[in-house]
């Protein structure tokens, strides 16, 4: 089936089983490798893409429910070049990216949490910036400095 | 022998009606597919897949999303996520255990797709919205062609993972009562980690009518359920009888774990032991017991 | 060593690959795009031991489609080898273990690859296993020799019963530890193309020249007829040391008989399931203490579970003994080790190496002792800890030994003293508190004689032909996330002085650098990184130049030949160390660590929670603090999964809760932030007096925690991981004689 959904802010249109995962349509078939694979089932976070602007795992999403949307990669946060969002720029200060496997679904997971608290749609306390990362699973890190990345990048972006 | 999943058909029905009506055709050749999170998980195992077809059921969120007041009653529609129930202003006063088990449901990502409808058909004994909504007399209604039925949560599991309802049906949305007056509420879950897990226990409760007598304190109305603790969610019809016989003290209390206790049917499993959640069952019992004591 | 103050060493510069790894880019083995690939997969026993009765290919499936590989097709022996050359690459007749490899099946995508494999019908004949410790001991089913017994190390220093008799206080206890997952983010994947003759591997490893050995030997070939490249590694955790050289060749026996590259990336049951896990153990430990609290004699009788196959067990066996006694002086010792085989997947590396389980067994122990001496668990260490001049088990003299450093100054930032003391008090109410205390050393780099036999090299290449200096360190160690990368860069510009981003560290790549040894035994930095050093000084010396010199010193000087190349050898003497007799210097360096955590159980659901960690360790010198602080929390916090979540369920021999949701590891809501105290007391064998650091963090975690628990629940727990069940358990059934507790 043909699916045209928006990636990255371009209209795309590709062939795809309508079961085929995101996950595999953007690793294998759009080149988009950010994504990683570590699980295959919802539970490392290793794969977090935005769809409809909402973080999800894109190992869970079939291209049938891709069809007319709009989906955004790590790949969009940064263009070449350009500079890093403070979040990418802030694990790298903390060393906060050891094997680095988990940080790409990390810092979407992050994002997510600092746009939703910019537009005042959660409560910010310690918790609640925990609970937003615990879909995302770093073995390397014991995730310490990983929160210090994301307490400073909030912090930076200020009120 | 089984099919590849790119041999696997998906219908996206935009309304309703056009879902029911395909549903009514095919019913037992489909699959309805909601967020996912159960389905994408279940679809690695080709055996799996449907024989037919799977219908996706997102088209219709503008009918099927969405939390509201109707009549006396707060009605949630199947499409609505668990993050939804989180963020919902409505819920929270009239809900707080639904609330509660958003809030510790799987992970942000798991959240913003799992509806409640997917969670209430998948029918996992583990599932945590179920023992909340139990302890909150919530009702289901199913929808086909020939119209749509309701019939009470704590008769909607048949078995293990069997919802009574037919391949013709639909989910369309669950219904509970509103908070009564001054309600003493509780979810716990108790799983292997804070976050992305899978509960072992659950106890939901909820209480009211509540009066401190003389000699103890009267119990007008309540209703306990549990997750994890048998081969379906349970409302503890039991438990909560005995509660309501005489005035909570140190021996009733002591007499409703125990049935409590016998009420449930642990298994050992690759999560938890039989003994434990049996113990921990009656403790989170106590547990919400004394926070009555202390509340009325 | 000059005292010049340091430019680089000490700083935290943004690590090598750092920008690739946070947008992205950087390249794992599953991201690589290469033209007409084909996928692998593997048909594994379902069983733990039986005999292969034939292999069925369903007569309705098109065959044609799809690459069938089995032991047959193997050029030569069917072996792996490693140290006993008792693991078969492919399962020819027996199976000896449950997920065993059996037949290898190739086709152009995975999904198809998946649904020949179903088509394959492995008949057998089941026959009696061995799957506990237990089992392996009795020896009625045998699945090595004789007894079962890959491997036995005696170590005896003093005179035992002379020391019993000294002591006014004698236990004797068991303890248990389970297996544990590596669960490097990263699953197992490798890459195999046939490029004319020459075999190009490129796969997610930790030891480019063991796959390189691996495969020469199965397919006869030379040395530079064996290519291969770690990718960027999304972890090992000792994971990826051995296994990918079974990985890398059965890939490659895909990829000749397909004509085509092959890809292999397990998923993650599968990588679960199949791949090795920290040895299970069982240690009984008897100690004797006089009126002080000091111990007088120490009998350590501690068993490894090796799995199937021996592997690298003779090794991680080693570092268990000589970790037996922990960072205490004791006069008369005596430990007995063996690893035993059963029919479950050959266990492996994993970070510590043996090391955890000794630890997590004697360090237990010396708090079992200090209640039954009525000292405090910071009291009893105080009075054992090793110090300068003291000798270990192996009568290896310690010119340095910062145990009561890292002890003190751990139980200061901590408020051990108080708070142990307020959590000993009465306790009532729904959450119990308790707080305990772990202190041990871990030795750094290769045991014994091992580093004289790998003859780690590097080389440093200093070049001025073009416009401008290129230095260029080579060296076949990887990184994993350690950020090897980053530290020889500041290694070599330090001692150069040159700027961060004028030294370059070449790609891993058999063709392009030469064999370092194995990226393990926390030895990178320490002896391979003063390989860096050397080199560097060596240049410097060979250029009559001073440390220090910078780039533009160093192009006047080489403006006569223009480059210069500089090849070290790390070799030390093998006769410091005694391996029949196990006597002598078993590490170049020890670290020393003290962790300290903090618990919180809820009474209701017996649910513990960790609410504090401490830890002070000596590192000898952070060439960069920030990778050094990653280290030491990542290793804690897989040190407390081993404790407190992190539970292989075992049946049959076979791993039965093989996925994330099962097999439970914390998320950033289990652990509070990790305090870090590091120790630099400059003594390491390393480069600026750095010791490795990649291991000791995990060895102290695990005591630590399970200490903090017994105090809260005024109990004592000897078998790890402590589930809330085994909590529960605990509570209601209280251990018949309270000694022990
Ligand atoms: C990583 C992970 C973590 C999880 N954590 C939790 C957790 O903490 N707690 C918990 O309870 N669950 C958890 N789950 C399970 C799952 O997320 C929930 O059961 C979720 O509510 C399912 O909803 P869904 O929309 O994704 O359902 P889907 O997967 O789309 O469907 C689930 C089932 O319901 C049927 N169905 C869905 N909607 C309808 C409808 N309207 N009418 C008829 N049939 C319908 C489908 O056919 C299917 O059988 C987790 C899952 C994952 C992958
Ligand atoms: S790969 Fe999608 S969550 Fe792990
Ligand atoms: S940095 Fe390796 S898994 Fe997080």
């Amino acid at each position: 089936m043909k699916v045209s959904f928006r990636l990255n802010g371009e209209t795309r249109s590709i062939e795809s089983a309508p079961l085929d995962r995101l996950l595999d349509v953007l690793r294998r078939d759009l080149g988009l490798t950010a994504a990683k694979e570590g699980c295959g089932e919802g539970e490392c976070g290793a794969c977090s893409v935005f769809l409809d602007g909402v973080l999800v795992c894109s190992c869970l999403v079939p291209m049938a429910q891709v069809r007319g949307r709009s989906v955004e990669t790590l790949e969009a946060l940064t263009r070449p070049g350009a500079p890093l969002h403070p979040l990418q720029r802030l694990l790298i200060e903390t060393d906060g990216s050891q094997c680095g496997f988990c940080s790409p679904g990390m810092i979407m997971a992050g994002v997510d949490y600092m746009r939703r608290l910019a537009r005042g749609e959660v409560e910010d306390d310690h918790e609640a910036r925990l609970r937003a990362i615990a879909g995302n699973i770093c073995r390397c890190t014991g995730y310490t400095k990983i929160v210090e990345a994301i307490d400073r990048a909030i912090e930076e972006a200020g009120p | 022998m089984s099919r590849g999943r790119d041999e696997v058909e998906v219908l996206a029905p935009s309304s309703l009606r056009e879902a029911v009506q395909v549903l009514a055709e095919v019913g037992a050749e489909a699959i309805p597919l909601a967020g996912g999170s159960d389905l994408m998980v279940a679809f690695r195992d080709v055996s799996k897949l449907p024989r037919g077809f799977v219908l996706d059921l997102l088209g219709l969120e503008p009918e099927l999303r969405g939390i509201e007041l109707v009549e006396d009653e707060v009605q949630i529609g199947a499409l609505t996520t668990v993050d939804d129930i989180l963020h919902s202003s409505l819920l929270a006063a009239e809900a707080r255990p639904l609330v509660e088990a958003a809030r510790c449901f799987g992970s942000t990502q798991i959240r913003n797709r799992a509806t409640i409808g997917g969670n209430v058909m998948n029918g996992s004994p583990a599932a945590d919205s179920l023992p909340a909504l139990l302890a909150l007399d919530a009702r289901v209604t199913l929808l086909s062609s020939e119209g749509p039925r309701t019939v009470p949560l704590y008769s909607f599991y048949a078995d293990y993972r069997r919802p009574v309802a037919k391949p013709s049906e639909l989910l369309v949305s669950i219904r509970i009562a509103r908070a009564p007056a001054n309600p003493i509420e509780s979810f716990r879950k108790v799983a292997a980690r804070r976050a992305q897990a899978i509960a072992k226990v659950i106890l939901a409760g909820r209480a009211w009518d509540v009066r401190a007598e003389e000699e103890g304190v009267r119990i007008g109305e309540i209703r306990l359920a549990a997750g994890s603790v048998g081969p379906t969610p349970m409302r503890l019809f039991e438990t909560e009888r005995i509660l309501r016989s005489e005035l909570l003290g140190p021996r009733l209390a002591a007499e409703a774990v125990a049935v409590l206790r016998s009420e449930i049917t642990p298994i050992d499993d690759l999560r938890s032991t039989a003994a434990y959640r049996r113990l921990v069952a009656g403790r989170l019992l106590e547990d919400f017991l004394g926070s009555l004591l202390l509340q009325a | 060593m000059t005292e010049r103050a340091m430019r680089l060493v000490g700083n935290r510069p943004p690590q090598v690959q750092a920008r690739e790894r946070v947008t992205g880019e950087a390249q794992y083995v599953d991201d690589l795009a290469i033209p007409g690939l084909w996928h692998g997969v593997t048909l594994r026993s379902p069983i733990a031991r039986g005999r292969i009765v034939e292999i069925e290919p369903d007569p309705d499936f098109d065959w044609s489609r799809v690459v069938l590989v089995d032991a047959r097709d193997l050029p030569g022996r069917n072996v792996l080898p490693l140290i006993l050359d008792d693991q078969p690459v492919l399962a020819e007749r027996e199976i000896r273990h449950p997920f065993e490899p059996v037949m290898l099946i190739a086709a152009p995508d995975r999904a198809l690859a998946l649904e020949a494999r179903n088509r394959l019908n492995l008949r057998y004949e089941a026959k009696p296993i061995a799957v506990e410790i237990s089992d392996a001991l009795e020896a009625r089913v045998k699945v090595f020799g004789e007894d079962n017994v890959f491997k036995q190390i005696d170590i005896a220093k003093g005179d035992l019963e002379a020391g019993f008799a000294a002591a006014t206080i004698e236990l004797e206890r068991d303890f248990w530890t389970g297996p544990q997952e590596q669960l490097y983010m990263e699953p197992q994947g490798m890459i195999a193309a046939w490029e004319g003759d020459q075999l190009v591997l490129r796969g997610s490893l930790q030891c480019p020249y063991y796959v390189q050995a691996a495969a020469r030997a199965v397919f006869g070939l030379e040395p530079e007829q064996v290519r291969v490249i770690a990718c960027e590694l999304g972890g090992g955790f000792g994971g990826k040391e051995e296994y990918p050289s079974l990985l890398a060749v059965h890939a490659a026996l895909l990829a000749r008989k397909a004509g085509r590259p092959v890809k292999m990336v397990y998923d993650r049951a599968e990588d679960m399931q199949a791949t090795t896990k920290r040895h299970p153990s069982q240690t009984r430990i008897r100690a004797g203490i006089d009126a002080e609290g000091r111990l007088t004699a120490l009998a350590v009788d501690l068993v490894l579970d090796g799995g199937a196959y021996c592997t690298l067990s003779p090794v991680v066996l080693s570092r268990a003994v000589l970790h037996a006694g922990s960072a205490y002086a004791c006069p008369n010792v005596a430990v007995r080790g063996r690893v035993v085989a059963t029919n479950t997947p050959p266990n492996g590396a994993f970070r510590g190496f043996g090391a955890p389980q000794a630890l997590f067994a004697m360090e237990t122990m010396m708090d079992l002792l200090a209640r039954a001496a009525g000292l405090d668990p910071l009291e009893m260490r105080r009075r054992n800890a090793l110090r300068a001049g003291d000798e270990t088990s192996t009568g290896q003299v310690l010119e340095q030994a910062a145990a009561a450093d890292v002890l003190e100054r751990a139980a200061e930032a901590a408020d051990f003293r108080a708070r142990r003391e307020l959590y000993d008090r009465p306790q009532t109410g729904s959450i119990r508190r308790g707080i305990g205390l772990s202190l041990i050393m871990h030795g750094c780099g290769f045991t014994g004689a091992g580093e004289s036999r790998l003859k780690g090299r590097l080389t440093l290449d200093l070049d001025a032909r073009g416009e401008q200096l290129l230095v260029q360190v080579r060296t076949g160690s990887t990184d994993m996330g350690q950020g090897m990368r980053t530290t020889f860069k500041q290694l070599a510009a330090e001692i150069l002085g040159l700027e961060l981003d004028e030294v370059e560290v070449a790609a891993q790549d058999t063709a392009l650098v030469p064999d370092s040894g194995p990226t393990v035994a926390s030895r990178t930095l320490m002896i391979v990184g003063g390989l860096v050093a050397r080199a560097a000084r060596q240049a410097l010396t060979s250029l009559g130049l001073e440390e220090g010199a910078g780039a533009e010193a160093l192009r006047l000087a080489l403006a006569g030949r223009g480059r210069l190349e500089i090849e070290e050898v790390h070799e030390p003497p093998a006769t410091l160390f005694d391996e029949d007799h196990y006597r002598g210097q078993a590490y170049p360096s020890w670290g020393y660590a003290c962790t300290i955590c903090e618990v919180e159980v809820d009474m209701t659901t017996f649910e513990p929670r960790i609410v504090d960690v401490v830890t002070c360790q000596d590192v000898g010198r952070a060439i960069h603090p920030g990778i050094v602080e990653g280290q030491i929390q990542g290793g804690i916090a897989q040190g407390l999964g081993y404790a407190a979540f992190e539970e292989v369920q075992m049946h049959d021999g076979a791993m039965v809760n093989a996925n994330f949701n099962r097999y439970i590891v914390p998320t950033a809501m289990d652990l509070p932030p990790i305090r870090v105290l590091l120790h630099e007391s400059g003594q390491g064998a390393g480069p600026f007096g750095a010791k490795g650091i990649g291991e000791m963090p995990v060895d102290g975690a695990a005591p630590a925690y399970v200490s903090a628990l017994a105090q809260a629940l005024r109990t004592s727990f000897r078998e790890l991981p402590v589930t809330p069940e085994a909590i529960a358990e605990s509570f209601l059934r209280p251990r018949p004689g309270k000694a022990d507790a």
